[in-house]
């Protein structure tokens, strides 16, 4: 293919590169100098070259080892979100609407019949919170029968509008070692299978699930079990299965032309095998983007959660290295060290990425 | 018949799985009619029914507190949100869609090294880059100016990696018959390459969008005059030293979120829509 | 496409008209002041009144928020609000250290808001750093044990006393506290921080102020932890939670809110009756207030309902009781002494005008308002007759209470060469630690925690050459210039 002139590739990325340079590239080449240095919100403090000191320190800063592992360790669960949405968003996109009308009309008015009667004979024997959570449901089987997978994409990405408050809220409770609605299930599961045993600690535990490994004491490990690490992993996964994810995966499902879809159907294809034929290798442009974006914010996670709902705790299980820069440069006034700590943040996930993009690239040229 | 049975099936197992993921919503509506007593309890529904949550949120109550009005303005903050949204989204999907197209389309020397280079300057937390982005938004004089949210949000690597990743999968016939028919670089772009990135793009508007409305972080900052907040920095309007009103929070949110809610119904069917227009038009 | 494009940029144009006309224009011959304060209901009173008073100042609230990043980075690139406000000492020293607070020591005597003659003892070291004077309170406070009449009425249990030992009230808080199937349904009592976060326990903290321990050594030259008053503080933290079973870890309260560890929930939880007691101090009743107003409300329906009467039991109205914080045996009751302090940014334009607002602080007008929730930064501007709206909350009894206490209490002293929060980090990881497992002897953690804070100070040191010097000169005085 030939060439394009450099005026013209100039035209088109100049908006992009223009505000690309103000507000990224210079913070980032002055964060960059400022690792070197012992940059501080002090002003008392004058700013001087300090060479790799602040490198030298973090390489025998027992906590970030901590913090990198506790980082390292909830990125497990992204294979998980992003498989979870992968799955969901095929789900969501093959058929979803009866081939037949009226069988879609009966179903839709029975669905709504039932729930009527169900909500209002709840509410009249006293228990309205039931009522109101039925009635909801209801509501969801009738238009999810009427609409189809609109109905369910908007209802699975709920918790990315009610982030925050009410997520907190809501999960902090569901992981109540006594009250919570987890534990008494796991509870009740577990009489009915007829032994007794303690439920998990959850967000009071340092326990996880790599606990029985031999980690250094200053690991502060509470041995094998869920802890608060598994907990903020499964509310992670939960949230994520339904968001952006899905709705990207969604996108790239779109972008497949339907004839390759119909010709492998004429041809006799499966399901499974139009899925790992058609599908995957389509959508492998979408999944690679998702996967680079995760490994990202994999890395840099976890600050909403060790902000919002733990303290970094118990005994710093779920600070990550994200929480620590916060520390570092905002609680110490360090911002040199800070600024060390994302810098080595950054080549870890610059080799991750680095790594991701050549395979992509040798398996492209197949 | 097979078929129907299998779609209805496929309904009982959506349906399980939307039981786990409306539960904070459904909380958060029952605790916007809450008084501030029952807050605490778990039971979703109040016991006793309380709209006036949502008469104090929109001033035409008295606080419990004081009685008096409380400052707030939300028609004022759900106006700058959606308009600072809108503009990021329009500014932020235009300078991405070009970006990309430079990326994707275009053969030049040294495009995925710049490339990667780009995509690197993602991996820095942003945490350390406030302080510095900050301080060229003094340099600037955009601090507590809608430019201010706007302008530096309107640029980003996400939407010109993710825009990149849309536009590489389509086929090179398109350019090349574009070339022959004597199509510039520029008519390639807005007729051929950007209706066909249709999905992409309205992923991009729509994860712009919601995420922009939400945000937190920069426009705390960047806004001290009450007329320039938006939403979510309106809320803390309920939080204070000596306790957080969460009852009229939650009233605030929900009449937050319900447009934002009906405008994602309708951005999202754009995205189905994208079949028809990548097959049948292509 | 085309058509597309221009119709957006259409719509966003229109906006734009729409968002600028909008635009306020900035006041006329009123020089504004912006204060960041937290959304108390009754700053909009105070406002009111400052600017009525002052027909040349336009006093505004910026309560989108009073966060430290935010203040910090605002003042620190020369643009933030013309005075903020600042909770507790440890915040005021960072804010000192990173050059936001405006040094107010020559002028205070002229303003009559001097710190050593104007405002109480107590709370010097809320208000000045290293011998400056940074700031005026705008609200004093210290901590005492407010109690549910109701429980202990219900339990038969006598109320605390004003003259209690540590060990006599854990002893006492075992009475009231009730059991049910899982785990206690009434806690003994709560004592969490929040600060819009995760609680975090503070009773260690207050045992260790009861012994009017400190953090740090007379020079600041360092960190003194590893002492018996800190062991004490930990070993009777952990009994109160494992031996005595009156305490709810920080990680319990967290999981039992309903409200997801924000701020005030202690409060909230202590209302609605699952702690027989709460640290706190008179700033509760504001929000208490609006509490007892809701369950007079609920009583009010129950009453008026017959089928609600046979259903569920009548409802509570709380009435509080009040007694200053125990004591240790042959020492007198003692605590920490806070101030909600106002700082004048130093880069502020309108530092000038600011200073009027300072003064106002001080008055007899402002103290008059305040004392409705809170105390004046001026002891003899302390009334105890006000209007009571509320007799279940023992107002006065609080405010006399609280004059009291602010009288024994005192404010820890800082070092320059270690944050409090610093202190503060390290030593709740370890009550962290402590409350996860009993089986860790509180010794060692005192002493691990020396070990960083140690470390700490000297890397504080390594980075700052004048601090050093400065370090060199405190720890030696003989060789000092």
């Amino acid at each position: 293919m030939r060439r394009h002139p450099r005026f013209v590739v100039l035209l088109f990325l100049a908006p992009n590169l223009l505000g690309f340079l103000t507000f990224t590239l210079v913070p980032v080449a002055l964060s960059l100098a400022g690792s070197f240095t012992n940059w501080s919100l002090r002003p008392a403090l004058p700013l001087e070259f300090i060479g790799l000191q602040n490198y030298a320190r973090l390489l025998h800063d027992q906590q970030f080892y901590l913090y990198l592992y506790n980082t390292a360790y909830l990125m497990l669960a992204l294979p998980f979100s992003i498989g979870g949405a992968l799955w969901l968003a095929v789900l969501l996109h093959g058929q979803t609407r009866f081939r037949h009308a009226p069988t879609a009309r009966r179903a839709t008015l029975a669905s709504g019949l039932a729930t009527l009667a169900g909500a209002g004979a709840l509410w009249f024997t006293g228990s309205p919170n039931l009522a109101y959570l039925v009635g909801f449901l209801g509501l969801v089987a009738t238009l999810g029968f009427h609409f189809g997978s609109v109905t369910y994409r908007t209802a699975y990405y709920l918790p990315n509008f009610t982030a925050g408050a009410a997520t907190i809220l809501l999960w902090t409770q569901l992981y109540n070692p006594t009250s919570g609605l987890i534990n008494q299930g796991l509870g009740r599961a577990a009489a009915w299978l007829g032994f007794e045993a303690a439920g998990p600690g959850w967000l009071t535990s340092t326990k996880s699930l790599l606990g029985f490994l031999p980690w250094p004491e200053f690991f502060n490990n509470g041995g094998f079990g869920l802890g608060a690490r598994e907990a903020i992993m499964a509310m992670g996964i939960w949230a994520a299965i339904g968001g952006n994810n899905l709705i990207l995966f969604l996108a790239g499902l779109s972008n497949i032309p339907p004839e390759l879809n119909e010709a492998a159907e004429i041809d006799g294809a499966g399901g499974w095998q139009r899925f790992r034929h058609i599908t995957w290798p389509q959508l492998a442009p979408t999944t690679f983007f998702i996967v680079i974006i995760s490994l990202i914010g994999g890395l840099q996670g976890g600050f909403e959660q060790a902000r919002m709902m733990t303290n970094g705790g118990p005994a710093g299980t779920t600070t990550t290295l994200s929480y620590y820069i916060y520390l570092q440069g905002f609680e110490r006034l360090d911002l040199g060290y800070g600024s060390a700590v994302a810098w080595v943040l950054f080549l870890l996930v610059f080799a991750l990425t680095a790594l991701q993009w050549s395979r992509q690239a040798r398996d492209g040229h197949d | 018949m097979n078929r129907e049975l299998r779609i209805f099936l496929k309904h009982g197992l959506l349906l399980f799985l939307a039981l786990a993921m409306i539960g904070p919503f459904l909380w958060m509506l029952g605790a916007s009619f809450k008084p501030n007593a029952e807050i605490e309890r778990l039971a979703l529904l109040p016991d006793d029914v309380h709209a006036q949550n949502y008469a104090i949120v929109l001033r035409q109550a008295p606080d419990p507190h004081t009685g008096h009005l409380l400052n707030l303005s939300f028609p004022r903050w759900y106006f700058n949100s959606f308009f600072v949204a809108a503009w990021v989204t329009s500014l932020q999907v235009m300078t991405s869609a070009m970006a990309a197209f430079a990326f994707s389309r275009l053969a030049w020397r040294g495009r995925d090294t710049v490339f990667l280079f780009y995509l690197g300057t993602m991996m820095i937390p942003s945490i350390v880059l406030m302080l510095p982005n900050y301080q060229i938004m003094v340099k600037l004089g955009l601090v507590n100016t809608y430019r201010g949210l706007i302008v530096p949000m309107a640029f980003s690597a996400f939407g010109t990696f993710l825009l990149r990743q849309f536009m590489i999968t389509l086929p090179r016939s398109y350019d090349e018959a574009a070339e022959i028919d004597g199509a510039s670089a520029l008519q390639l772009f807005l007729d051929v390459i950007l209706p066909l990135a249709r999905p992409g793009v309205v992923a991009l508007a729509i994860l712009t969008f919601l995420g922009n409305f939400q945000s937190f972080a920069w426009p705390l900052i960047m806004v001290k005059d009450d007329y320039l907040r938006t939403i979510p920095i309106g809320l803390l309007s309920f939080q204070s030293d000596y306790g957080q009103q969460t009852e009229l929070i939650m009233a605030a949110t929900v009449m937050n979120i319900v447009p934002l809610i009906a405008l994602f119904i309708v951005m999202q069917r754009q995205l189905v829509a994208g079949i028809q227009m990548g097959g049948v038009k292509g | 496409m085309r058509s597309v494009l221009l119709g957006v940029f259409g719509v966003l144009v229109a906006m734009s008209v729409v968002a600028y006309t909008l635009t306020p224009a900035p006041p006329r011959h009123r020089t504004r002041i912006l204060w960041a304060s937290s959304a108390n209901p009754f700053r909009l009173a105070q406002i009111e009144r400052f600017n009525a008073l002052h027909p040349d100042l336009l006093l505004q609230l910026d309560s989108s928020n009073n966060r430290f990043e935010k203040i910090i980075v605002q003042n620190s690139s020369g643009v933030g609000p013309d005075c903020f406000d600042v909770l507790t000492g440890s915040y005021l020293q960072a804010y000192v250290e990173s050059g936001v607070a405006w040094d107010l020591t020559d002028r205070a005597d002229a303003l009559g808001i001097k710190a050593d003659r104007d405002a109480w003892p107590s709370i010097h070291n809320e208000i000045t750093y290293e011998g400056r004077q940074y700031g005026y309170p705008a609200n004093a406070g210290t901590f005492m044990i407010l109690y549910n009449k109701n429980i202990f009425d219900r339990r038969g249990v006598p109320y605390p006393s004003e003259d209690m030992t540590w060990d006599e009230f854990f002893r006492l808080l075992q009475r009231v506290s009730e059991s049910g199937p899982a785990g206690p349904r009434v806690w003994g009592t709560n004592a969490m921080d929040y600060s819009g976060r995760m609680p975090v326990p503070f009773l260690w903290k207050t045992l260790f102020y009861s012994q009017h321990a400190e953090f740090f050594s007379a020079d600041g030259t360092h960190p003194t932890i590893d002492t018996p008053e800190l062991r004490t503080a930990f070993r009777l933290h952990r009994d109160a939670v494992f031996r005595y079973q009156v305490l709810p870890t920080g990680v319990e309260v967290g999981t039992m809110t309903g409200q997801g560890g924000w701020g005030g929930t202690s409060l909230t939880q202590f209302a609605e009756g699952r702690f027989a007691t709460v640290v706190s101090g008179k700033f509760a009743i504001a929000s208490l207030r609006g509490f007892v107003e809701q369950q007079k409300r609920q009583l009010e329906r129950w009453a008026a309902d017959p089928a609600r009467q046979a259903r569920e039991p009548r409802p509570e109205v709380l009435r509080i009781g009040v007694v200053p914080l125990p004591h240790f045996p042959g020492r007198p009751s003692c605590g920490v002494a806070l101030s909600q302090t106002v700082v004048i940014n130093p880069q502020s334009p309108h530092r000038e005008a600011a200073l009027k607002f300072l003064q106002f602080l001080a008055s007899d007008t402002y103290a008059r308002m305040v004392e409705l929730y809170g105390m004046p930064g001026n002891p003899s501007k302390v009334r105890y007759d006000y209007p009571v709206s509320h007799p279940e909350l023992a107002e006065h009894e609080l405010t006399r209470w609280v004059t009291r206490t602010m009288a024994q209490g005192y404010q820890t002293r800082k070092s320059p060469f270690l944050l409090d929060f610093d202190v503060e980090r390290v030593l709740n990881d370890q009550v962290a630690r402590l409350e996860a497992d009993p089986a860790l002897d509180p010794d060692q953690l005192v002493r691990e925690a020396q070990q960083q804070l140690d470390d700490l100070l000297q890397a504080n040191l390594g980075r700052d050459p004048r601090l050093a010097a400065l370090y060199r000169a405190r720890s030696n005085p003989a060789t000092a210039r």
